[in-house]
């Protein structure tokens, strides 16, 4: 995960078919109007604190010194997940941010970054926890078809959170769970059939809540959002079509690393970078388990 | 006088390895994890082609490309291998070479110098572990050359029978399992608004969660559980740093007793030297 070396240049500022994408151009027009995400967050909504702010002069530096220590947001993800053919990306990103949020806080690294098969074997010994980001979406779009908005999904976290995914790395015992996606999915992901919100299992509040986003940091400008990245903070943006989470900064070539929604990383370039910023955010904190390794008490 | 350029080059980039392997050789460096297979024999790799000199042509030795340093070392001490007869390689107006490093089995805790002519490193446990370096061979036909070293990390010593009578002298203290860690729950209490966890840091409680098994996290002071309440296993350290300041890091035992904490730590060693 070496942020100096070049990359491949069929991966970078790819654009996904229009059959494919599943972030509206009105919604992400809509999600860039000043202020509308910091308001549906509601108390979770933070400004960019300056504390997190790191001068241009500084970003090599602080680059080369994530690449030594596995320090980068894609540190802290597990898994790639695979949402191939659907219209579930800012969902699929809504998720790498959470759960990059809560390993943060677990304390554990994982040094390859995200993996689609093979895996880690700590995954379920730390009571790393996997999210269904279908259990969002099928709130966000009854229609399923059709992409979500950024505002319709952090809302709906914020104010009620996430299902665990069927899969786990362990047996944790989640009294409710919920397919993670209804598309290919992976060997860390479940796949299953669409489910409305009505025919989610009896009671699933009452575990969703388990994982909702505490503090939620708007970045003002692309700097910012460089500087979240650079502090280990997943950015989710959306542009042309498609919601991704920035996850390491290539301070060489000026690009943006991410782990996409079809177990694969892509890059953004800095033009990218800076036309999408906007209508981004940054899970800060989430709540917390009583017991790391029992995460369904 | 004239001054030779790449004798130059050559002598400053011998002393900054140097002075970079003394400085190394310090406190005791981090537990690491360390994969569990010890290989014995080296991977295959393929030796140089022999070199062919023209019949007129007295031959210029090859240079001697080997790895330097210790054979065996203890385990958590940095051991740093540094690289011999890459300067007889070097060009006269062209920088020194860089070596490539394998190392079988990996350790995460491992640095090469910029041009590959030092390497330092460090591993928990007894194991075996092959380096192979290589580097450009001189002929630019040639294949290039290898040099490999195997060095012992923490291999227990087998103690020899004893083939003497007793003789009295103090009894000697029976040797004592090594007691697992006392340590509860290691937590880096702080406020996200005044900074975030330094990465050293969180390197530290990644240690002791993979390779001591201890509970160590992070805690941002407004955190709650999903009933909006501080979490149960958070609220002795969250009184403590409200009492001490943050950020902070707070040991707590499994015995109940006093926690201790660290306030403001900053590296690796300030967090692994104070969890016992």
């Amino acid at each position: 995960m070496d942020s100096f070396s070049p990359v491949d240049p069929s991966l970078v500022d790819v654009v996904l078919p229009v059959d494919d994408q599943g972030y509206p151009e009105q919604e992400m027009l809509a999600d860039r109007e000043s202020g509308v995400l910091f308001g549906v967050c509601g108390s979770a909504s933070r400004k960019m604190p300056d504390s997190l702010r790191i001068p241009q002069s500084e970003w090599a530096k602080r680059a080369a010194e994530n690449d030594r220590n596995h320090t980068w947001p894609m540190n802290y993800i597990d898994r790639y997940t695979n949402q191939q053919p659907t219209h579930e990306c800012t969902c699929h990103s809504l998720r790498t941010n959470f759960e990059g949020a809560r390993n943060r806080q677990r304390g554990v690294i994982y040094p390859d970054g995200p993996k689609y098969q093979g895996g880690y074997k700590e995954s379920g010994e730390v009571g790393s926890v996997w999210v269904s980001p279908l259990s969002v979406y099928a709130e966000a779009n009854p229609r399923q078809w059709g992409g979500a908005g950024v505002r319709q999904v952090l809302e709906i976290a914020c104010r009620r959170g996430i299902l665990p995914d069927k899969k786990q790395p362990h047996d944790y015992g989640f009294k409710h769970s919920l397919q993670g996606t209804t598309g290919k999915g992976n060997e860390f992901q479940s796949s299953g059939g669409w489910v409305a919100v009505r025919n989610f299992p009896d009671g699933w509040e009452q575990t969703a809540k388990l994982f909702r986003p505490l503090e939620v940091i708007f970045p003002e400008s692309w700097e910012d959002a460089v500087s979240l990245v650079l502090n280990g903070y997943f950015v989710s943006v959306g542009r042309d079509g498609h919601a991704i989470p920035w996850g390491q900064w290539l301070p060489n070539q000026q690009m943006m690393a991410y782990p996409d929604s079809y177990n694969v990383t892509r890059y953004d370039s800095l033009r990218t970078v800076r036309s999408a910023w906007q209508g981004s955010f940054a899970i800060a904190t989430v709540t917390t388990p009583d017991d790391w390794n029992n995460p369904a008490a | 006088m004239r001054i030779n350029y790449a004798a130059g080059l050559v002598i400053l980039a011998c002393c900054a390895a140097f002075v970079q392997c003394e400085e190394r050789r310090g406190p005791t460096p981090d537990p690491i994890s360390v994969e569990s297979s010890v290989p014995l024999t080296p991977p295959a790799v393929p030796t140089p082609a022999p070199v062919v000199q023209p019949k007129d042509v007295t031959p210029a030795p090859l240079p001697e490309f080997a790895i330097d340093g210790l054979t065996e070392i203890e385990p958590g001490r940095m051991l740093t291998l540094t690289i011999t007869g890459i300067t007889a390689t070097a060009a006269i107006d062209g920088p020194l070479p860089g070596v490539s490093w394998l190392m079988y089995p990996k350790t995460d805790d491992q640095r090469i110098e910029r041009n590959g002519h030092a390497i330092h490193a460090t591993w928990p446990g007894p194991c075996h572990v092959w380096f192979v370096a290589s580097v450009n061979n001189p002929d630019p036909t040639a294949k290039p050359l290898v040099a490999m070293k195997l060095v012992k990390v923490g291999e227990p010593k087998t103690p020899e029978p004893d083939t003497k009578p007793a003789t009295p002298t103090t009894p000697s203290t029976p040797s004592t399992p090594v007691a697992p860690s006392p340590v509860k729950r290691v937590t880096y209490v702080y406020e996200k608004d005044d900074g975030e966890i330094p990465s050293e840091v969180a390197v530290a409680l990644d240690r002791l969660n993979r390779d001591r098994k201890i509970m160590a996290t992070k805690f941002e002071d407004d955190s709650t559980d999903g009933d909006d309440q501080v979490p149960e296993q958070y609220k002795a350290a969250l009184a403590i740093a409200r009492e001490f300041g943050e950020p902070i890091l707070v040991i707590e035992f499994i015995d109940g007793r006093t926690p201790l904490y660290v306030k403001g730590p900053t590296t690796k060693e300030q967090v692994l030297q104070a969890v016992p």
